[in-house]
């Protein structure tokens, strides 16, 4: 949540910098469009992020043109329920031709051409699983509503992100399968180039491809740079060497040399590097010195210095990391400084009874729930012939064991949102215990029904320790180090768990609020020290967050019960409970018990 | 689609194990493969096809019923027409997510219904796995009831469907594979126990296996049928070998003190009831099947302990320790006396 770098000093010669670099992203844009063009089934696709409405549009186009200007476009809205994207029945049709009749769903109907997915980061796990899949096998495959069918599915995927909001990430099975990754926060559309890649080079292009070929030993660099980027899966370097080799193709060479490898790698891997972002988790090994006594070098390398090119390669994407964080960094203030106080329009206040319908099943409607109209009418529409005509004139004949209900994604999806106070000398105890409690929890009977983040706040800001994450792996693996100490911005506490609730419920998840405070700020929002300011802010801070109208218990960890903390916990309508010593068995059981049952 | 071969794969012994065991002796009672992305579990899991003993079958029944005891429920084997024997590739069923629960456990025949007004159970997703393979790639994220039930279905080798008037039963033998990365949630524990074995996919660290993984997959989607081809000898001999395995591995010889060491691992681990036992010595066994040995021995049974085990553990949320390596602990403890 801190701004992740420092504005240029000198103003003037920053801005043309910029520009330069602007331009050169978009050239990136243009070159990735190229490659989907020229190999559209190896390279599967991209994400963008942060690229301006018209931006987008422009590659899109530039895309459809690049694929020969016969490939349609097609929308995959966030919201896209099974039966839209799989396929399934068309209840309409079926009556009234009293046979089945499918309904082609948009993966199949985007075979031969690009599917645009925009706000891609709002993707729900399962669409985001269905989608992966097509990418994977080609084809897809729908068993529904009494259907059996198998549909060729292959297409361009763009995904278009705006992951300004922490915690918000492309669901990360998607990006793993879509090559390229791209920031183009701050492109401005205004300052593109003529294209340069024209069709004609695509397609002559296409030709070359299958003669290009790779040196040895830009193959190991290649992957050994993934590795030591900390890219754990192995479709990122077999993109990266399809796309070093159709960049050549596009030159017009035979022989994929250092910099078109080295172009590809930051493609490919800049948006997946793990290495600048966290240094929690050690970089894969170094490979071992090269086992001397190992039956001597291999011959077969002209000149043996992988280790030299994997270094180019790393540099090349440490470089343009950098400078996306520069530029993203960059426009998100711009944006703040502009609009957008809490409570942006896009909120829904959606009654945590209802939530979003993830399905039907067989039901009584008295008994399970809300009735499921269409689906109930699409379970009866095959037994229409069979059963006698209803009385009383009815057009179909509905019986009792053709009720479906709805199903709602409700209490099942709650998150759990802890929030630390991580300052002073005792944060460590109270780091552990929370992490223990998080972990008690998930490790519950019903573990997998709620997800945990953690928010700490010390010195001068709050951070965001671990996304909203149901998996205790993920909890152990990025909870083994925490920070503690120093001063104690509890308004940056609170606004931060504010903030990640509105994000949690665009998801249409349902968020509760968990703080171990002890409810006394010293510093305030804008980061600097004194008690008044920050107990105001903190007061204010307070006052959204209740506005927010969801569950928020207040664990009061003062040795003793203090007036302070039961006042901030009323401002938030929390539930207040004095807990002098922190221990995660009672926090995690009376989480469970006051907030979740 | 084209299938990347099975023996192409490099490294995931594991995996690779676990499936081919699985193969030669169903009753082992599936895999589940836990693991990052990118790491090539449903490649492994896609390709098995390719290995799979064929299956004799009765020409056009829905269930795949053997000839020798047809089930008696589809107009070919009801016994009113000459049945007629094929070989076919046993099934390896890919269970769409999103599929809807009437076509999992098979339903009303549409097209029947509607044109005619006759009602048929068409059979569905259950039926097309018997006596073979169905695979569940993103387990996590299946509902919880659609789950359960093809657990339940996995264990007592038969689909019930009771609906208005359609009452039906039909066999549906199947192994269950299921996929899942544990970072999108974890699975149920009582979820978890209930497939035989459980694998731990993870990336390889090794330069030189990384490289050959990645090359090996790049000449596979520059020329996919070429590729097939060059690994087809292969192919076949790993093929034969499992044909083979799954002949002789219910002769395949279990000793007194081999089991006594079994028994007293899953004591050791506290892996509760007398699933985690018989499945160690079914895994035990299609293992020596593999590998061509007549009996099982005490490396073998160490050899699998893991796979079968791990799953079983007790959770214990604050201690960090890997269930493959708590398992390994035990193995030499138990081992050393």
């Amino acid at each position: 949540m801190n701004p992740a770098a420092a504005p240029p000093t000198d103003r003037q010669a920053g801005r043309e910098a910029f520009e330069k670099f602007d331009a050169a992203r978009w050239g990136q844009a243009d070159l990735a469009a190229a490659l989907l063009a020229l190999m559209p089934h190896r390279l599967k696709g991209g994400v963008f992020d942060g690229a301006a409405p018209e931006l987008a549009g422009l590659l899109q186009d530039r895309l459809v043109r690049a694929l020969g200007g016969e490939a349609a476009l097609h929308r995959m809205p966030v919201s896209i329920t099974d039966d839209r994207l799989m396929g399934g029945l068309d209840l309409a049709a079926t009556l009234a031709n009293g046979r089945p009749v499918a309904e082609t769903g948009l993966l199949a109907r985007a075979d031969g051409g690009v599917l645009v997915v925009p706000m891609a980061e709002r993707l729900p796990g399962r669409a985001a699983a269905q989608l992966a899949r097509a990418i994977d096998t080609g084809e897809v495959e729908t068993e529904r509503d009494g259907l059996s069918l198998c549909a060729p599915a292959r297409f361009v995927t763009l995904a278009f992100a705006d992951p300004d909001e922490p915690g918000e990430k492309l669901p990360s099975g998607l990006g793993d399968r879509l090559s390229f990754g791209l920031s183009l926060h701050g492109v401005s559309p205004a300052r593109l180039r003529p294209e340069t890649l024209t069709p004609q080079i695509i397609s002559a292009a296409r030709e070359k491809l299958r003669w290009v070929t790779v040196p040895d030993a830009l193959i190991e660099a290649l992957i050994d740079a993934a590795a030591r980027l900390g890219i754990r899966s192995l479709r990122a370097p077999g993109f990266c060497l399809a796309a070093a080799r159709g960049i050549a193709a596009l030159a017009g060479r035979d022989t994929v040399t250092d910099a078109d490898a080295a172009l590809a790698a930051e493609l490919v891997y800049a948006s997946r590097a793990n290495i600048l972002i966290d240094r929690t988790e050690p970089p894969a090994p170094p490979p071992q010195p090269p086992e001397p006594k190992d039956e001597g070098e291999d011959p077969s390398r002209p000149h043996p210095q992988p280790d030299e090119l994997t270094e180019m390669l790393i540099e090349a994407v440490q470089l343009r990391v950098s400078l996306d964080i520069a530029a993203r960094a960059r426009t998100t203030r711009q944006r703040t400084r502009q609009e957008v106080p809490p409570g942006k329009s896009g909120d829904m206040v959606a009654s945590r009874r209802r939530g979003s319908r993830i399905g039907a099943r067989a039901g009584d409607p008295r008994r399970d729930g809300r009735l499921d109209l269409l689906s109930t009418l699409r379970t009866a529409a095959p037994w229409q012939r069979i059963r006698e005509a209803p009385a009383g004139g009815a057009a179909i004949s509905v019986r009792a064991s053709d009720f479906r209900v709805k199903r709602f994604r409700h209490r099942s999806e709650a998150v759990v949102i802890f929030v630390v106070d991580a300052s002073g000398s005792s944060a460590m105890n109270r780091l552990s215990e929370a992490k223990g409690a998080i972990e008690l929890l998930l490790s519950g009977c019903y573990a997998r029904r709620e997800s945990v983040a953690l928010i700490a706040f010390r010195k001068e800001g709050a951070d965001l320790l671990l996304p909203p994450t149901r998996s205790l792996t993920r909890v152990k693996r990025s909870l083994s180090r925490l920070p503690g100490g120093g001063a104690t911005p509890l308004a940056a506490g609170i606004a931060a768990a504010a903030q990640l609730v509105r994000i949690e419920r665009r998801k249409r998840k349902a968020p509760h609020v968990v703080f171990l405070s002890d409810g006394q700020g010293n510093i305030a929002l804008d980061g600097t020290a004194g008690r008044e300011r920050a107990g105001e802010d903190a007061r204010d801070m307070a006052r959204r967050l209740k506005a927010l109208q969801e569950p928020v218990l207040f664990f009061d960890i003062s040795r003793r019960p203090s007036a302070q903390a039961e006042m901030i916990s009323t401002e938030m309508g929390a539930i207040y409970r004095p807990l002098p010593v922190a221990d995660a068995a009672r926090v995690s059981q009376a989480v469970r018990s006051l907030l979740l049952e | 689609m084209a299938i990347f071969p099975f023996v192409a794969i490099v490294g995931q012994e594991a995996l690779k194990d676990a499936l081919l065991m699985s193969a030669i002796e169903p009753s082992i009672g599936g895999v589940l493969a836990l693991g990052d992305r990118g790491t090539g579990k449903s490649t492994a899991i896609r390709a098995l096809a390719a290995l799979l003993p064929e299956i004799e079958v009765v020409r056009g029944c829905p269930y795949r019923c053997l000839p020798s005891a047809p089930a008696g429920l589809c107009g070919v084997c009801d016994g009113k027409e000459a049945q007629v024997c094929e070989k076919i590739a046993a099934p390896v069923v890919d269970l769409p997510l999103g599929a809807t629960e009437d076509r999992v456990v098979g339903a009303l025949d549409l097209e029947r219904a509607l044109s005619k007004g006759e009602k048929r159970f068409e059979p569905g997703l259950l039926a097309r796995a018997n006596r073979g393979f169905l695979y569940i790639d993103e387990v996590n994220l299946l509902d919880d009831h659609l789950v359960d039930l093809l657990l339940d279905v996995a264990a007592s080798g038969e689909n019930v469907v009771e609906r208005e008037g359609l009452s039906i039963r039909h066999p549906a033998r199947f192994v269950l594979v299921g996929s899942g990365n544990p970072e999108e949630g974890d699975l149920r524990p009582q979820l978890l126990d209930r497939f035989g074995l459980c694998v731990d996919v993870r990336t390889s660290h090794d330069l030189k296996e990384r490289m050959e993984i990645v090359r090996r997959r790049d000449a596979f989607e520059q020329d996919p049928a070429a590729f097939i081809k060059d690994w087809s000898r292969k192919t076949a001999a790993l093929r034969k070998r499992v044909v083979e395995a799954r002949a002789r591995v219910h002769t395949v010889i279990l000793p007194d003190s081999v089991l006594a060491k079994a028994v007293e691992l899953c004591l050791t681990l506290g892996a509760d009831g007398l699933r985690g036992e018989l499945t160690l010595m079914r895994a035990a066994r299609a293992r020596a099947a593999l590998s061509g040995e007549t009996q099982v021995s005490m490396e073998t049974l160490k050899a699998v302990a893991a796979l079968a085990l791990r799953h079983r553990l007790r959770k214990d949320p604050l201690d960090d320790t890997d269930a493959g390596v708590r398992v390994e602990r035990a193995v030499s403890e138990v081992f050393v006396s």
